[in-house]
């Protein structure tokens, strides 16, 4: 297994980056269990290998299953620009639907090991265990979404999991290339570590 | 009141200006930058390459509508600048509207994320900001003169 952090440009604007989380799992398509979600995902092909695409996103209210009265932020694995970067970054082929208007920069990616007596599967598991709790404790008490540098977004999203989890990070390793809005703040840890009842966000005010 | 300096030194005045808004810019960015770490409690806030691409950014931003009006400046008169500075701010605010709007009609797109509908409502209240940053005074007073060495070290700083 190998674990990548990768930042990569937002789709169809010229300015800001987007992080996101690649975990290779192995030669064939396999489903990982999310328990308390009840969201198993299965591995899609991404180089020559399998692996998950986990990523959060800006939702708007008319594309959420529970609508709130404003954009949040929501876990989605596989978001087709996700995978285009993965595939792009692992296969070192050319950027597919990127001008170059769009100020195109490649997707940056850092490989992520566990800290020492921690296998690369059981920081896999922390990864996906993280991902769960966040997906029922977010549709309970919703994140909100607001425009950049002025509160929590994908950047945040994919920093608070990482120093949540046992990984040996270098100092400043959420700071990506670029515009990447968000990456120095921190979503609560209740929101990663348990079910969160009640779970406390201070949401900034948004449209 | 028609304009007696030659061009060079026109040109002079304004890359000086231009110097002097630029790092004015950055100077405030690093200012907001760390009433934000504070509200936030970030620790190492400049250390971050953000604040400097954003400063460059709006840097270049803001500059687009004092260049047409340093020209009529040059060339008429300061009221006539002024005029020019704020049909070609408003039209620039507008343009980025609607490229944000046809921008989002793309499917897939990511515009509601990026900076860009932010970009478009401070346009406008920046390029009030910037006007007298960029306009007023001497272009070799002292306070325009220690905006630019800060501005510039901080500048030098976070490029490099």
């Amino acid at each position: 297994m190998e674990i990548y952090w990768l930042a990569r440009d937002l789709n169809g604007f010229p300015l800001g980056r987007h992080q996101f989380i690649v975990i290779i799992t192995g030669n064939k398509a396999s489903y990982f269990n999310m328990p308390r979600s009840n969201q198993p995902i299965l591995s899609q092909k991404i180089d020559h290998r399998y692996g998950l695409v986990l990523g959060a996103h800006n939702i708007k209210p008319v594309d959420q299953k529970l609508s709130a009265n404003f954009n949040r932020l929501v876990f989605k694995a596989f978001e087709p620009a996700d995978l285009a970067a993965a595939k792009e970054y692992l296969t070192a082929s050319k950027p597919t639907g990127h001008a170059a208007w769009e100020n195109y920069k490649p997707a940056e990616a850092k490989k992520i090991t566990p800290i020492a007596g921690i296998t690369t599967e059981q920081l896999t598991r922390q990864i996906l265990d993280a991902v769960d709790f966040y997906i029922i404790n977010e549709k309970n008490t919703n994140i909100a979404y607001p425009p950049p540098w002025l509160g929590k977004n994908s950047n945040s999203w994919a920093q608070s999991i990482m120093n949540l989890v046992q990984a040996n990070l270098p100092q400043g390793a959420s700071d990506f290339d670029g515009a990447d809005a968000g990456y120095d703040i921190t979503i609560p840890a209740m929101y990663f570590k348990g079910i969160c009842s009640p779970c406390k966000i201070q949401n900034p005010v948004h449209r | 009141m028609q304009n007696t300096k030659s061009s060079p030194q026109v040109v002079l005045e304004f890359f000086l200006r231009a110097f002097a808004a630029t790092a004015g810019i950055y100077l405030l960015m690093a200012l907001i930058w760390l009433l934000r770490a504070g509200a936030q409690g970030i620790s190492n806030p400049l250390q971050s390459d953000d604040p400097y691409n954003i400063a460059l950014f709006l840097s270049i931003w803001c500059l687009i509508p004092a260049i047409p009006a340093s020209i009529v400046r040059f060339l008429k008169t300061p009221r006539a600048g002024l005029i020019t500075y704020w049909i070609m701010a408003i039209a620039q605010a507008a343009l980025l509207y609607y490229a944000i709007y046809r921008l989002s009609l793309i499917p897939g797109n990511e515009v509601d994320s990026s900076p860009g509908p932010l970009l478009s409502w401070v346009t406008l209240p920046l390029a009030g900001l910037y006007y007298p940053l960029f306009f007023y005074g001497k272009e070799f007073h002292t306070s325009r003169r220690i905006i630019m060495v800060l501005g510039g070290l901080l500048a030098l700083y976070g490029h490099c």
